[in-house]
C-alpha cells in the first residue's frame, strides 16, 4: 500500500474513533502513528494537554530521527491521557474510542496508538510510551501486542516527561514480530539521554528451549474479573501444551508497589510540570490589568491544566516537601528496592513471569465516570510492578471475555527484552 | 563569640560550555547561546559536561576537600521567571566535595561543602515608553556551571568575609579554574549578632558589597536587639546603591524547594585513581610555593606573596631567576606589577616574556640603565613588550660612556667655578652638588661612579 492509502485510512478511522490529536498528512515514507508525548519536529506535540496547545517542537525525539533514517514518516500524534495521567485515555479532550466497541475506552494512556493499530488494516506498529502500564493496558483492551522495553533500552530524548525514572518508550503492534522490528530500529544507546545505556535490539532466533513460567500468587489474589481469569487460565494451559512448566512464584512487596509507584511517579511529575507556565511555549494568557509572575503562571496553570494533572501536581508536591519527604518519597524508594529484590528472587526459579495484563476488560465511558481516582489508580495493580522495577514486559492477546479482548502479560528479567519476543512468538502472538 | 558571619559563594568554574548542554558560556548577544535543554523545552534532557566537573574538582582539591566516590544531582523546585524549567539542577543530599579548608591571613576557614549546579537566566528590568515596567530574560546564562562553596558561620568581621572571598578568587584564578575577566562570583551572606537570629542576605555581587551588606546587617540587628525586639529569621536582599538590606521573605513564607534526585542524570561517580590523576596535575599550592620562594630565593615574604597573585607571574619569576639575581628580579617584578595596576592590566595578558625581563635585569645589573631609567624603561616595556636593550636605546636611557661623561664633567666644572673653589677649600657638600649637576646634564644617563671618579681626577689636578 502507498503512503496516501495509509493517510486516507487514518483520516477515516479518526472520524469514527478519534485516535489522533493531530494528523500530519505525510507525502512519503511509511507513515507511523506516534503518541503525542513524543516530540516531532514541525508537528504539534501536546502530550494530550491544553497547556501545550500549539506547541511545535524544534527538534525530533531520538526515536523519531531513528525511524526517519529507516524510511518512516510521522502519520500523526495519537490521543492520550493528559501527560499520561490515566488508565483509560479519558483524562483529556480528545478521547479515543475502542474499535471493538465504541462505547468502551481504548485504555491508556497510549490509547490512540493501541486503538489505531487494532483498527488499521495497513499499520504494523505505532510508537507508545509507558510509565506504569500505559503500553500494556491499552494493548490488552484493544487486543493488540504491547511491548515495553527495559528502562534505559530506548532513548527518552524528546519524550515529554511524566516520571523520568519510570518512563519508557515502546511499541504497540499487530504482532510480536512487528514489535521486534520496530524495537530493532529505536533501541540502543543515545548520547542525548544519560539514562539510556542499553544495547541495540537484535531480532532473536526462534525459541530453542522450554520455558518455566512463574505466576505470582499475590497478583492472582487481587480483584480480577472471573471471565478475565478464565482466559488467563486457558492461556496457561496453552503454555503447558508448548511443553513449558508453569509454577507459583512470590512477589511479597506487591501490596506496597502501587502506593510506592504513585508516590515516586507523582513526585517526579510535579517537578516536570513546573515548566508549563505560559512563558516560553504552549498556551498563554494576557493578564487583565497586569500583575506579577506568580499571578500570571497561576492563571495559566489554573486555566489549562486538567483536573487529574492538578491532582497529581498537588499529591506529588506534598510527598516531597520537607517533613514528608522521608515518610513518603524516601519510603517509596525503599519499596522499589524491595520489589527489585523480590523479582530477582522470583527469577531464580523461572524464566518469565506471567499474569493477566489488566484485571478487567475495557470499561465503558459510563463506568469510568463512576470511578473514584483511587479506583482508577487500582486498575494499575498488575502493570505497575514490572514498570516500577524497570523490567521489560509484553502484553499479547489471549482470547475474549464478554466479547472484548483480554491481555496476557509476560515479564522478563532486566535486559532480556529479546527473550520476551521469543516467548511471545512461541505462544503464537 | 557574639558576631557570626557565614558565606555561600557562587563561583563560575572556567569552561567552554554550559553544565548540561554544549552551548557556549558568557555569550554577549542576548539569547544567542541557547538550545532546547537550557531553555527547558519539553522533551529536552540534561547531560553532564565532564569538563565542568573536572574544573570544579580542581577547585575542591585546592580547598583540601574530601571527594566522595558518588554524588547526586537534585531538582530544587521554585517558580521564578529566570528559571527555564522552574526547577534548578543542583546538589542536595550528596554534594561532590565536602569538609575542606582555606587559610586566610593565618586563620583556617572550614569549607562545609561544595556543590555543582546550574545558573538561572539573567533578568533585565526595563520600562517602556508608555511607562510600563517589564522584564527581559536572557537565557545565555541559563545552565552556566556554578560551584556553590559553603562555609560555617566562622567569620568574626565583615572584613574577614571579604578577605576570604578575595583569597578564594585568587586561588581559583591561580589554579586556572576561574576566568577573572569573564567569570562570575557572587555570595549569600549569613549574619547574626548576639541575641539576634540568623539572617541571610541574598545575591551580593561584589566583594566590597559583601562587606557592606554585613556591616549594615550588624548595625540593623544591633538596633533591633537594643529596642528589645525579638528579631526575625528571614531572607533579605541587598541594595548596592544605598548599601542597605530589605526583607525578601520571612520564616513563615520561607521557600519550600521539595528536592528530589534528578532522574535524568545518572549519579556522578569518580574513582580514587581519577581523583589522584587530577591531584597530581595540580600546580604547587600557592602557600607552599610562597614558603619555598622565601627560602630558595632569599626574597621577602611580601615579595613572594605578591609574585603569587598570578600563577603566570610566579612561573616567569622562577624562569628568570635561573639566569638573573633572584632578589633583583623580585624587586623589579614588584615594579612591573605597579605598572600593570596603573594600566588595569593582568600580567598573563600583557605579553611580557621572560626574555624581555632577563635582558632588562642585565642592563640594571651592569649599571647600563640607572634605577630611575629602569622605571621609565619598564613603564614602556610592560605596555609594549619588546627586546629591552633596543628599547632603552630608542628611549635614550642607556648609560653614557666614560668619555661622554668626561665632557659633561668638564662643562659642569666650567659652569660652577664657586663650587669648584668650595671643593678645593675642603667642602664635601660642594662635591655632591657637582655630581648632581653632571647627572642633570646627562639627563640621568651618567653612571654615578664614573662621575665621581672623573670629578675627583679633574679637581685633584
Amino acid at each position: 500500500m502507498s503512503t496516501a492509502d495509509i493517510v486516507q485510512e487514518a483520516q477515516e478511522l479518526n472520524k469514527k474513533f478519534s485516535f489522533f490529536i493531530t494528523l500530519a498528512d505525510p507525502k512519503d515514507g511509511i507513515p507511523v502513528a506516534v503518541k503525542d508525548n513524543i516530540c516531532t519536529q514541525g508537528i504539534q506535540t501536546t502530550a494530550g494537554s491544553k497547556i501545550l496547545q500549539g506547541y511545535v517542537p524544534p527538534f525530533d525525539a531520538t526515536v523519531i530521527s531513528r525511524l526517519k533514517a529507516k524510511g518512516y514518516s510521522v502519520l500523526g500524534k495519537t490521543a492520550m491521557d493528559e501527560f499520561g495521567f490515566g488508565t483509560f485515555s479519558a483524562n483529556t479532550s480528545v478521547i479515543p474510542k475502542n474499535p471493538h466497541d465504541p462505547k468502551r475506552c481504548c485504555g491508556g494512556s497510549s490509547g490512540g496508538s493501541a486503538g489505531y493499530i487494532a483498527a488499521s488494516k495497513h499499520a504494523r506498529f505505532a510508537l507508545a510510551q509507558s510509565t506504569g502500564g500505559s503500553i500494556s493496558a491499552p494493548a490488552a483492551f484493544c487486543g493488540v501486542v504491547g511491548f515495553t522495553p527495559t528502562y534505559g533500552r530506548v532513548s527518552r530524548y524528546g519524550l515529554v516527561d511524566y516520571a523520568n525514572s519510570l518512563d519508557k518508550i515502546g511499541v504497540i503492534a499487530k504482532t510480536v514480530r512487528d514489535a521486534a522490528e520496530a524495537m530493532g530500529i529505536i533501541a540502543g544507546k543515545d548520547e542525548h539521554d544519560e539514562t539510556c545505556q542499553g544495547e541495540p535490539f537484535t531480532i532473536p532466533a526462534k525459541l530453542a528451549k522450554k520455558l518455566t513460567i512463574g505466576v505470582p500468587k499475590e497478583w492472582l489474589a487481587q480483584k480480577i474479573d472471573p471471565e478475565v481469569r478464565k482466559q488467563f487460565d486457558a492461556a496457561l494451559e496453552q503454555c503447558k501444551k508448548l511443553g513449558w512448566t508453569v509454577k507459583d512464584v512470590s512477589i511479597p512487596s506487591t501490596d506496597y508497589a502501587l502506593s510506592a509507584y504513585y508516590v515516586i511517579a507523582l513526585a517526579e511529575a510535579s517537578t516536570n510540570l513546573a515548566k508549563y507556565c505560559g512563558l516560553r511555549y504552549g498556551a498563554t494568557i494576557q493578564l487583565e490589568g497586569g500583575g506579577d509572575y506568580t499571578a500570571f503562571f497561576s492563571k495559566v496553570r489554573g486555566e489549562f491544566f486538567g483536573q487529574e494533572a492538578k491532582r497529581r501536581i498537588l499529591l506529588g508536591t506534598y510527598v516531597r516537601m520537607a517533613g514528608y519527604r522521608d515518610k513518603y518519597y524516601g519510603q517509596a524508594l525503599k519499596v522499589r528496592q524491595l520489589l527489585l529484590n523480590d523479582f530477582a528472587k522470583a527469577f531464580r526459579g523461572c524464566d518469565i513471569i506471567a499474569a493477566p495484563t489488566m484485571p478487567i476488560i475495557a470499561p465503558t465511558f459510563d463506568d469510568i465516570a463512576k470511578l473514584s481516582p483511587l479506583e482508577e489508580y487500582a486498575m494499575d495493580t498488575l502493570t505497575v510492578p514490572a514498570n516500577l522495577a524497570g523490567l521489560p514486559h509484553l502484553s499479547v492477546p489471549c482470547g475474549r471475555a464478554k466479547g472484548m479482548p483480554v491481555g496476557l502479560h509476560f515479564i522478563a528479567p532486566q535486559g532480556k527484552d529479546e527473550l520476551l519476543v521469543q516467548a511471545g512468538e512461541a505462544y503464537g502472538a | 563569640m557574639a558576631l557570626k558571619i557565614g558565606l555561600e559563594v557562587h563561583l563560575q568554574p572556567r569552561t567552554q560550555s554550559k553544565l548540561f548542554c554544549s552551548c557556549a558560556v558568557n555569550a554577549e548577544q542576548p539569547n544567542t547561546a541557547v538550545c532546547p535543554t537550557c531553555l527547558g523545552m519539553p522533551g529536552a534532557k540534561p547531560r553532564l559536561n565532564r569538563g565542568a566537573f573536572d574544573a570544579a574538582l580542581k577547585l575542591a582539591l585546592a580547598l583540601n576537600c574530601a571527594i566522595p566516590p558518588k554524588s547526586i544531582f537534585a531538582r530544587k523546585t521554585y517558580f521564578y521567571p529566570d528559571l527555564a524549567k522552574d526547577f534548578q539542577i543542583t546538589q542536595f543530599e550528596q554534594p561532590f566535595a565536602m569538609d575542606g579548608k582555606l587559610t586566610v591571613k593565618e586563620k583556617v576557614i572550614p569549607i562545609t561543602r561544595i556543590q555543582l549546579e546550574e545558573d538561572p537566566a539573567s533578568l533585565k528590568h526595563a520600562r517602556s515608553k508608555d511607562g510600563m515596567d517589564y522584564v527581559q530574560i536572557d537565557y545565555n546564562r541559563s545552565g552556566t556551571p556554578l560551584c556553590e562553596i559553603v562555609t560555617p558561620p566562622v567569620f568574626g568581621s565583615p572584613e574577614e568575609a571579604r578577605q576570604f572571598l578575595e583569597e578564594l578568587m585568587r586561588l581559583a584564578d591561580y589554579i586556572g579554574v576561574f576566568d577573572a575577566q569573564a567569570g562570575k562570583i557572587r555570595a549569600d551572606v549569613n549574619v547574626s549578632v548576639d541575641k539576634h537570629v540568623r539572617v541571610e542576605v541574598k545575591n551580593v555581587t561584589s566583594f566590597r558589597d559583601v562587606e557592606r551588606a554585613a556591616q549594615f546587617e550588624i548595625i540593623r540587628q544591633e538596633s533591633v536587639v537594643a529596642r528589645g525586639e525579638p528579631g526575625e529569621q528571614e531572607t533579605r536582599s541587598f541594595d548596592a546603591k544605598t548599601g542597605t538590606t530589605d526583607t525578601m521573605r520571612t520564616k513563615e513564607t520561607e521557600e519550600e524547594y521539595g528536592q528530589i534526585p534528578e532522574p535524568d542524570l545518572v549519579p556522578l561517580t569518580i574513582t580514587e585513581k581519577e581523583v589522584n590523576v587530577i591531584a597530581a596535575a595540580m600546580p604547587e599550592p600557592p602557600h607552599q610555593r610562597i614558603a619555598r620562594f622565601v627560602k630558595q630565593y632569599a626574597i621577602t615574604q611580601e615579595q613572594a606573596e605578591s609574585l603569587m597573585s598570578e600563577r603566570a607571574l610566579a612561573d616567569q619569576f622562577e624562569d628568570v631567576a635561573k639566569s638573573a639575581d633572584a632578589k633583583l628580579a623580585a624587586t623589579w617584578y614588584a615594579y612591573v606589577q605597579k605598572v600593570l595596576n596603573f594600566n588595569s592590566m593582568r600580567f598573563d595578558r600583557s605579553g611580557l616574556e621572560a626574555g624581555h625581563v632577563a635582558e632588562f635585569l642585565k642592563l640594571i645589573a651592569g649599571n647600563e640603565v640607572s634605577k630611575r631609567g629602569g622605571e621609565l624603561l619598564l613603564r614602556e616595556l610592560v605596555v609594549k613588550p619588546q627586546p629591552a636593550r633596543s628599547l632603552a636605546q630608542k628611549l635614550g636611557l642607556l648609560a653614557l660612556s666614560r668619555d661622554e661623561t668626561g665632557k659633561l664633567v668638564e662643562q659642569a666644572l666650567r659652569d660652577n667655578p664657586q663650587a669648584v673653589a668650595d671643593v678645593k677649600a675642603g667642602k664635601e657638600k660642594a662635591l655632591q652638588f657637582l655630581v648632581g649637576q653632571v647627572i642633570r646634564l646627562s639627563r640621568g644617563r651618567a653612571k654615578e661612579q664614573d662621575v665621581l671618579a672623573l670629578l675627583k681626577k679633574a679637581l685633584d689636578q
